[in-house]
C-alpha cells in the first residue's frame, strides 16, 4: 500500500509535468495547480499535531524516565471513571488509535477531565505511570482534532520534515534521470534543444540536491549533534554534488556548441549510472547515521515495510509533497529552458547580423 | 521540540506561506515575463526572416 501511493504521488507529479511541452508556457489552470499543491502540502506538513500511543509512551520512558508525549487517545468504556481520593484524580479507562487499540487506566484531574467528554477523541501530553497499564494525563494539547500525524521516536515534532527532505531528494534523482534521458535523445538526434534540456535539468536537480542536503542538515545538527558528520549518506550526496559540478566546470569549459553538447550529454550519461550507487546504494552497505543504514534494523520510516509503520494520514501528505515537488522541479526546468531557448536564439541571430 | 503544540504554530505556519508566497509571485511573474519575452522574440525572428 506504502509503495503504491508514493508510486501514485511520483506519477502525478511527472503527469502534471508532462501535461504541457516543456519548452512552452505554463497554461493558468497549471500554474494554480501546482501552486495550490504546494500550499496544501506546507499546510498539511505544519498543522496537523503529532501523535503516538501507548507503547510510544512506554518506549520513550526507558530511552528518558518519566517523559511525557502527545498521545491520540478516547474513552475505552463510557462513564468508567473512578475517583482516587488519595491522589484527587480520576482513573478513567482510555484507548489508543495504534494498530492494537490498547486500552489503559489514565489519570486525570478534573480540569482536565473537563475539557472533553465521552464522545471525545483527545491528543493529550500523557507520561507512564506506575506500570505498562497505568499513565498520566498532564494536559489536554487538542480535542477532536481532523487529522493527526504519527509520533515517530527520536524524530518527533521534526518528523514534519520527512515532507520536505525525502521528497527534495526523490526530485533530485528524477531530474537527473531527466538529464540522462535528454542526454540521450542529444546523442541519437543531434538537436540542440536536447543539449539545453539535458543542461537545465541537471541544474535544476542540483538545486533540489543542495536544498535535500540543507533540510537533511537540519535534521543532522538535532539528532546527530552536528549539522555535517561524514556519515555515507552525507558523504554520497557530497560526491553527487561535486560530479554534477564539474558536470557544468566541463560545459562552461569548451567553447564549441556541438562539442560542449556531445562531451556534455557523454558526461551526463555516465553521471547518472553514479546515481543510483550513491543514492540507494552505498549508504545502504554501510553503517551510519541515517535511517536505512547498514545495521540500523529499519528502512526509515518512509520505506519500512513494517505493519505499525504505515500511517494513511503521513502516507498521502508525503505522496502529495511528492506530487508537488516534481512538478515544482517541472515548472523550473519549464522556465530554465524557455530562457535558455530564447537567449541561443538570439545569439544565432546576433551572429547572423555580425 | 514541542513548540508546534502551542501558539508558536501559527508564527511558523504564517513564515512558511509567506516565504511560498514569495516564491509563488517570483514564479508567477518569472513565467508571464518570460511568455511575453518568448512570443515577441518568435514574432519577430519569424517577420524578419
Amino acid at each position: 500500500m506504502k509503495i503504491i501511493l508514493m508510486l501514485a504521488g511520483v506519477l502525478l507529479g511527472i503527469a502534471l509535468g508532462l501535461a504541457t511541452r516543456i519548452d512552452k508556457p505554463r497554461p493558468r489552470w497549471w500554474q494554480t495547480v501546482v501552486l495550490l499543491l504546494l500550499a496544501l502540502t506546507l499546510v498539511l506538513a505544519i498543522v496537523p499535531p503529532i501523535a503516538g500511543s501507548f507503547a510510544d509512551v512506554v518506549m520513550m520512558d526507558r530511552a528518558y524516565k518519566g517523559r511525557a508525549i502527545p498521545v491520540k487517545i478516547h474513552y475505552a468504556e463510557p462513564a468508567s471513571s473512578v475517583y482516587d481520593e488519595n491522589t484527587r484524580q480520576y482513573l478513567v479507562r482510555m484507548q489508543d488509535f495504534s494498530p492494537r487499540r490498547n486500552t489503559v487506566t489514565v489519570r486525570i484531574s478534573r480540569p482536565e477531565l473537563a475539557l472533553f467528554d465521552e464522545r471525545d477523541v483527545v491528543v493529550a501530553m500523557v507520561r507512564r505511570g506506575a506500570s505498562d497499564t497505568e499513565y498520566e494525563m498532564l494536559e489536554v494539547l487538542y480535542t477532536n482534532p481532523l487529522l493527526t500525524l504519527p509520533y515517530i521516536p527520536g524524530l518527533e515534532e521534526r518528523a514534519r520534515n520527512l515532507f520536505l527532505h525525502v521528497p527534495m531528494s526523490w526530485t533530485a534523482v528524477i531530474a537527473f534521470c531527466m538529464s540522462m534521458i535528454y542526454a540521450l535523445r542529444y546523442l541519437r538526434t543531434k538537436d540542440m534543444r536536447y543539449d539545453v534540456f539535458s543542461a537545465a535539468t541537471a541544474e535544476v536537480g542540483l538545486l533540489f540536491t543542495v536544498l535535500a542536503t540543507t533540510t537533511g542538515m537540519v535534521w543532522a545538527t538535532f539528532d546527530w549533534g552536528t549539522p555535517w558528520n561524514w556519515d555515507p549518506r552525507q558523504t554520497s550526496i557530497f560526491l553527487l554534488l561535486l560530479i554534477y559540478g564539474a558536470y557544468f566546470a566541463l560545459r562552461s569549459s569548451i567553447d564549441q556548441p556541438e562539442k560542449r553538447a556531445s562531451l556534455g550529454a557523454v558526461y551526463a550519461i555516465l553521471s547518472f549510472v553514479t546515481v543510483p550507487f550513491l543514492m540507494f546504494v552505498m549508504p545502504r552497505l554501510m553503517q551510519g547515521l541515517h535511517p536505512g543504514s547498514a545495521g540500523s534494523g529499519s528502512a526509515g520510516p518512509v520505506l519500512s515495510q513494517q505493519a505499525d509503520s504505515f500511517d494513511p494520514v503521513k502516507q498521502v501528505i508525503f505522496s502529495l509533497s511528492l506530487a508537488a515537488f516534481i512538478a515544482l522541479y517541472f515548472w523550473l526546468l519549464s522556465l530554465l529552458v524557455r530562457f535558455r531557448l530564447v537567449d541561443r536564439s538570439v545569439q544565432i541571430r546576433l551572429q547572423e547580423l555580425a | 521540540m514541542e513548540f508546534l503544540s502551542n501558539n508558536a504554530l501559527y508564527v511558523v505556519l504564517i513564515i512558511a506561506l509567506m516565504v511560498f508566497g514569495g516564491v509563488g509571485i517570483i514564479l508567477v511573474s518569472l513565467e508571464r515575463r518570460l511568455s511575453k519575452l518568448q512570443a515577441k522574440v518568435e514574432r519577430e525572428f519569424s517577420e524578419k526572416g
